[in-house]
């Protein structure tokens, strides 16, 4: 089995696990990152370390977090000392705010993090290590885009206080918090939107956050206040991570990689995945076919609009294009024998003109063919299988005879093969139009040769 | 011969009923439903054009199906004036076509090109018109069989298998080109634009044709309507043209 028909029978997304085995993904793929068994192990040590420094906290004596605070505490000191308002700001922490934080409840003195600094005058250079303690989060971010220095300059993309925060980092459930649901693409956005900090990652696409807040998805959440709709996280993680695992789409882990990006979708829309698997696109799909459309192919992917949104691709506006873009390609129709010129004799067919003149509720592609679930026409389940024709034109026009099935649907308007009966009425009509033409225009030419040549010569040039 | 002759002056004064009201009223309402016919069908026949009617599509089929449902009541109407009246027997046997128009259209040919002096001795209806006259009909039974078979497609598609269907679309539509050519190059040139009637007969607007049109044009019937003494003699002489009653 090669290795992408393994992908598209795996389908690492959490609750939806499958595979040819029958066995986990993880227990087959990189362990190293994803095993379920060092995260466990991970876990335990993390509870044992946040029992141990609460205690620690709790029972430390507070003067030790009081004489940081006494400086850092202070904003207007604090700016004074340093002389620089932005790095005063940054050397400034809000203790009340702070207490409030996922560390501050715990009470962790500020020397946890900060273990290097020593006393007054405090040693340069010092810095933070997340990883002593979230040593899972660390190692998954060091294997993550993020993580992954710049080839050349050796800068990390994002570290974590990026998207965490230095002083106000929250649980993710929090809404304060810098990666809550319904406020994370602030935080995405941040590097995301950045022209100049993406460029000297080589990425110059800078529109996708707010590509998003304009999708279906993004409305959702921004209009809708809905905490189910999909954030960054949610489909940029790895397949068995979230959100410090996030690769690249062409990195085989991704969740949107094409090997995963049905089932990361799947995992919000089950019903919709069901039938795409009923489907030709989704059996292709398992079997491996490269060709074949995943979801992203029709419905965008940061800007997915809803069906009856124009700016969608499956609107019935756009939806001809889109399907005709694979389906009224020369390459594609010869190599899976599929009838050539469906967008031209759709276009051309009363459905086609009236549709691009507006009126969307005529027949589109998906009417007739399904949207998830599109079968071909020899499958006795398919919607357009010549028994069930009638019931599909039905749905539009009740009471439609049968005779609807013994005949072609996507007819070719003018060119037609050479000695069928349509190919003969046309002609007959080329002949006799022709010959109507020929007729009158050889009346116009009597009328006119006898008005300007034949009576101006009788009447000796008076014309009269 | 006849019993009189009119004065060459009169000619241009006396004018004679070419159309009785009842076939005005056919010929209007038939260049109405007609227009619109062609205006709101020949541009789905276009896909590019018919794609342009952005909003009033839905609006173009319903008065592409009123105006096909008024040419069906003409048709009707005008089957019933053509059987069932006086009128309209006579000019269906003036409608009948006959060897000698064969001969007529040769005559009329050599006529034009200057070979023959005498123009051709047409009746009411010259052979051109006969032969439009059958177009007409032809191409009305034609479009309104297979037009409202399109309206009702479904019930078509209980009787007819979807090829059938098709042929019936490609009919339509190339008949529609048919007569939409022969209307605008034939029947509208030969009425309106030739010369001596550019820019426009009014014989369509009153039905009425001056004796001279009859006499140049139709001199058969000219002749037999004056022997019938179909043609009213005007009351008063006209004075400024010094012209009199001729006897």
């Amino acid at each position: 089995m090669s290795e992408l028909s393994h992908r598209g029978f795996c389908r690492c997304g959490g609750d939806n696990v499958r595979s040819t085995a029958g066995r986990r993904c993880s227990t087959i793929h990189d362990a190293g990152r994803t095993a379920a068994g060092e995260r466990s192990h991970a876990a335990l040590i993390r509870w044992v370390a946040v029992v141990v420094l609460v205690v620690g906290g709790t029972t430390a004596p507070l003067g030790a977090q009081d004489a940081c605070i006494t400086c850092h505490g202070n904003h207007d000191f604090i700016i004074g000392v340093v002389g620089d308002s932005a790095r005063g700001e940054a050397l400034f922490v809000d203790a009340e705010r702070y207490a409030q934080t996922v560390h501050g409840g715990f009470g962790f003195a500020c020397t946890l993090c900060h273990s290097g600094v020593g006393d007054y005058p405090h040693s340069e250079g010092s810095s933070v290590h997340c990883g002593d303690c979230h040593a899972t989060a660390e190692a998954q971010v060091s294997g993550s885009v993020h993580g992954t220095p710049h080839p050349q300059t050796g800068e990390r993309p994002a570290e974590c206080a990026d998207c965490h925060t230095e002083h106000d980092i929250r649980r993710p459930t929090d809404p304060r918090s810098s990666v809550y649901r319904l406020t994370q693409f602030v935080t995405c956005a941040r590097c995301h939107e950045d022209v100049e900090r993406m460029a000297r990652f080589g990425q110059e696409n800078v529109t996708t956050v707010s590509s998003y807040l304009g999708s279906v998805h993004g409305h959702g959440l921004l209009e809708k206040g809905l905490t189910v709709a999909p954030v960054c996280t949610d489909c940029h993680g790895e397949v068995t991570n979230g959100a410090h695992t996030i690769v690249v789409v062409s990195d085989s882990m991704s969740r949107m990689h094409r090997a995963h990006v049905v089932e990361t979708c799947g995992r919000c829309h089950a019903g919709i995945m069901a039938q795409y698997d009923r489907g030709i696109h989704g059996e292709l799909y398992l079997a491996g076919n490269p060709d074949t459309p995943t979801c992203v192919s029709c419905h965008a992917e940061h800007g997915v609009q809803a069906v009856a949104n124009p700016e969608s691709g499956v609107n019935p506006r756009h939806i001809a294009q889109t399907c005709t873009a694979c389906h009224d390609t020369e390459e594609f129709n010869g190599k899976y024998g599929v009838t050539t010129a469906r967008g031209r004799t759709f276009s051309e067919s009363f459905h086609g003109v009236a549709l691009e003149a507006g009126q969307v509720t005529v027949a589109n592609c998906e009417s007739c063919h399904g949207a998830h679930e599109i079968l071909p026409s020899s499958d006795p389940r398919s919607m357009i299988y010549p028994a069930n024709l009638q019931a599909t034109c039905g749905k539009c026009h009740p009471g439609i005879g049968a005779g609807v099935a013994e005949g072609r649907i996507h007819v070719a308007s003018l060119v037609d093969e050479r000695g069928s009966l349509r190919w003969i009425v046309t002609w007959a009509y080329v002949l006799i139009i022709g010959t109507t033409v020929l007729y009158s225009v050889g009346l116009i030419f009597l009328d006119q040769y006898r008005h300007w040549i034949v009576e101006p010569r009788r009447s000796g040039g008076h014309h009269g | 011969m006849a019993e009189w002759e009119p004065f060459e002056a009169d000619l241009d004064r006396i004018t004679v009923t070419r159309f009785s009201k009842a076939q005005l009223i056919q010929h209007q309402v038939l260049v109405a439903s007609f227009a619109i016919l062609i205006v709101t069908g020949l541009p789905v026949l276009i896909p590019e054009v018919g794609s342009r009617l952005y909003g009033v599509f839905s609006f173009r089929t319903l008065l592409h199906h009123f105006a096909g449902l008024v040419l069906l009541l003409l048709s009707l109407v005008h089957a019933y004036y053509m059987v069932f009246t006086p009128e309209g027997r006579e000019e269906f046997v003036h409608m009948l076509p006959r060897v000698a128009d064969l001969r007529d259209v040769w005559h009329f040919t050599l006529h034009h090109l200057g070979l023959r002096e005498a123009p051709a001795a047409f009746d009411k209806y010259d052979p051109f018109e006969k032969f439009e006259y059958v177009a007409v009909v032809w191409g009305t039974g034609v479009m309104v069989l297979t037009g409202f078979m399109m309206w009702f497609f479904e019930w078509t598609l209980r009787v007819f298998p979807k090829w059938v269907y098709d042929l019936i679309l490609l009919v339509h539509g190339y008949e529609a080109v048919l007569a939409f050519l022969a209307v605008i190059l034939g029947h509208l040139y030969h009425v309106h634009l030739r010369p001596g009637y550019f820019p426009m007969s009014r014989v369509w607007l009153d039905g009425k044709m001056s004796l001279r049109e009859l006499k140049e044009h139709h001199p058969a019937a000219y002749q037999r309507w004056l022997r019938q003494q179909r043609i009213q003699r005007r009351a008063e002489p006209a004075q400024a043209e010094g012209g009199r009653e001729g006897t």
